[in-house]
């Protein structure tokens, strides 16, 4: 099967502000490899609407298919599907945004999950063996379920579910009676009844043996290698996923550079932060008042100040006034409102020294099913008519430099959470890398969108940092992975609690917090 | 005499059958690939293809869809299935799957 290259977007989305759709064009000639199909989906879909394409087709002609043409479906594209490969920058510090797959054009509802699966099966299936047969020797047969003969070694292939009993399913609240809750919410639904099962297209299997279920989730394709026991349960020896993609060479930067990040403003009526997000911005715009000589440093060499989400406190999202009669509400405006109006002159003088990269979170008014579409301009009256301020999708992928960035406002990290018994946040982090999924609960406790062609949490290419936006405190590590892999792992705290940004260093790819809880900046230690 | 046959004619135009003949008139009109009516055997090769679990779940998607996904995951589709699609790009029968007319 060959390849060829992408066309580019011919709908541009309802919600792409014409900032970053000016973005979008400049990175539009990516080069890479891709699907033939795709491409021609999107081939048609020019063909059918006149709609003007928002950039030019760069690539040559797709290669001819084997046998007859293809027919594509005349639908819309749901994604605009175009390559995540890295781009080479043109000067050391630019920013490339390549979150296109993460950009919803079409919406169609009538499908099932199941297509998601198979279609994140089927894309690492292929990977998962070429890491499987790296690590295993080779002489072990890899089986599919239907071939597997009792006390024969083998090695499976599939993707993983974790059969949880303490997980709030719709079905148990419709079926007791009332419709009320069998149980209270739980902060964690692990049970020693659980199990993990190992499914592929046909058939599934129960695991058992040298893998410890509290630190796996359902979504995860993964290799086990063991034998099939004469109860029918597959007693696993060993396992391993999907090996990390090389990440490009970096060549460090000649000066320092920062990008500082925040997450978690969580402002309503009832927020004590104001002072802080004062001391914040003032110490942004006028650095020069700063006694400490490393934040002067840091803070007037920042670059780009990236916000991970929950701009406001979920209070704001109540449905009490949506419930009552129209006459009683018509003079009450949501407290979201009022809430988003600070946020938007917070940003607004920010975005006059840097460039702001606004991610939507859980509380945002944006959608709630992954991955959350950039929050409109609208909401950002001032704000927005600068060209500073972006407004992106959760997750998160760009570029600056060589420097690869992948991120999430943090709901994959609190669902991981809640399923498992992994203790360290950052730890969660470094399994979703080496899982090569940015969300693998989606769409089984996480909300997602059905999508069929593609998957877009999976993690092909290496990110250099990978970050999580709202955790509850400041971590970070570097990752060790196999072929010198390095990946500097960050967890973001919320601001509302620990009145911090945190401060990545560019060339040394070290962070650093720094707390605006006073009216002078200090660095913690 | 006039009125007996014009009555014929009446009784003709409610038998059931002319409604079928009717349908296949407009199909003919709009499509040139739309021939003739498909065969048996070749929407037996349809629904084995949608039926084989190890293309993956067939609902809710256009069978142009799950065969571009086969063929992605180098999962080797038989080519017929295409050249069937390709063949009657306008029949519902063929294009989805044959869980087609069940919702969700």
């Amino acid at each position: 099967m060959s390849k060829s290259n992408k066309n580019q977007k011919s709908i541009t989305s309802f919600f792409k502000s014409p900032a970053q759709s000016a973005t979008n064009e400049s990175a539009a000639p990516k080069s890479k490899s891709s699907p033939i199909t795709e491409t021609k989906e999107i081939k048609n879909e020019n063909e059918i609407s006149k709609l003007p394409s928002a950039s030019p087709s760069p690539g040559p002609a797709p290669a001819p298919v084997p046998s007859a043409n293809l027919i594509l479906s005349p639908k819309k594209p749901t994604v605009v599907v175009c390559s995540s490969n890295q781009i080479p920058p043109t000067y050391e510090t630019e920013w490339i945004n390549l979150s296109d797959r993460f950009l919803l054009t079409n919406r169609n509802f009538d499908v099932q999950y199941a297509h998601l699966y198979a279609e994140r099966l089927g894309a690492m299936r292929k990977l998962v063996m070429k890491s499987a047969e790296n690590r295993w020797n080779s002489k072990i047969p890899i089986k599919k379920m239907n071939d597997l003969i009792l006390d024969e070694e083998c090695i499976l292939i599939g993707i993983l579910f974790k059969q949880m009993i303490l997980k709030p399913s719709i079905v148990k609240q419709l079926a007791t009676e009332h419709g009320f809750n069998l149980q209270p919410p739980r902060q964690r639904y692990v049970d020693s009844t659980d199990k993990l099962i190992l499914e592929e297209e046909s058939q599934r299997i129960v695991l058992d043996g040298n893998i410890d279920i509290n630190q796996f989730v359902t979504g995860i394709v993964m290799a086990v290698h063991g034998y099939e026991d004469d109860k029918g349960v597959f007693i696993v020896k060993d396992y391993c996923f999907k090996d990390l993609s090389i990440p490009k060479q970096l060549s460090p930067l000649k000066e320092d550079k920062f990008i500082l990040f925040a997450s978690g403003f969580l402002l309503s009526e009832t927020s004590i932060i104001f002072n802080q997000l004062e001391y914040l911005v003032n110490s942004l715009t006028q650095p020069t008042n700063i006694q400490s000589e490393q934040i002067k440093f840091i803070l007037s060499n920042s670059i780009r100040f990236i916000v991970a989400g929950n701009l406001i406190e979920s209070s704001t999202r109540l449905k009490d006034s949506t419930n009552q009669a129209k006459y009683l509400t018509r003079k009450m405006t949501a407290s979201s409102v009022e809430a988003m109006h600070s946020i938007d002159e917070l940003f607004d003088k920010i975005a006059t020294i840097t460039d702001i990269d606004i991610m939507p979170g859980v509380n945002d008014p944006s959608c709630h099913m992954l991955p959350q579409q950039p929050l409109h301009p609208c909401m950002f009256p001032s704000s927005s008519k600068r060209k500073t301020t972006h407004c992106l999708t959760n997750p998160y992928d760009f570029q600056i430099g060589d420097i690869r960035f992948l991120g999430t406002s943090g709901q994959n990290l609190d669902d991981i959470d809640l399923q498992s018994t992994i203790d360290n946040r950052v730890q969660i982090l470094e399994n979703c890398l080496k899982w090569c999924a940015i969300a693998p609960t989606c769409p089984d406790t996480l909300s997602c969108y059905p999508y069929v062609k593609n998957d877009p949490f999976i993690i092909n290419d290496t990110p250099n940092v990978f970050f999580a936006g709202n955790q509850p405190k400041f971590e970070t590590r570097v990752f060790q992975g196999s072929n010198d892999i390095q990946v500097r792992l960050l967890c973001i705290p919320y601001f509302a609690q620990s009145n911090s940004c945190i401060a990545l260093n560019l060339r040394t790819l070290e962070c650093c917090e720094i707390s605006f809880q006073n009216e002078i900046p200090q660095i913690i230690q | 005499m006039v009125g007996s046959s014009s009555i014929k004619k009446r009784k003709n135009n409610n038998d059931n059958t002319s409604i079928v003949d009717k349908q296949n008139v407009v199909d003919n009109s709009k499509t040139n690939s739309t021939v003739k009516k498909i065969s048996e055997k070749d929407l037996e090769v349809l629904k084995q293809f949608d039926l084989d679990m190890t293309f993956g779940p067939c609902t809710g998607i256009p069978r142009i869809d799950r065969y571009e996904r086969a063929l992605r995951h180098d999962l080797d589709p038989p080519t017929h299935v295409l050249e069937l699609i390709n063949l009657y790009p306008n029949d519902r029968q063929v294009t989805h799957c044959i869980w087609r007319d069940y919702t969700l």
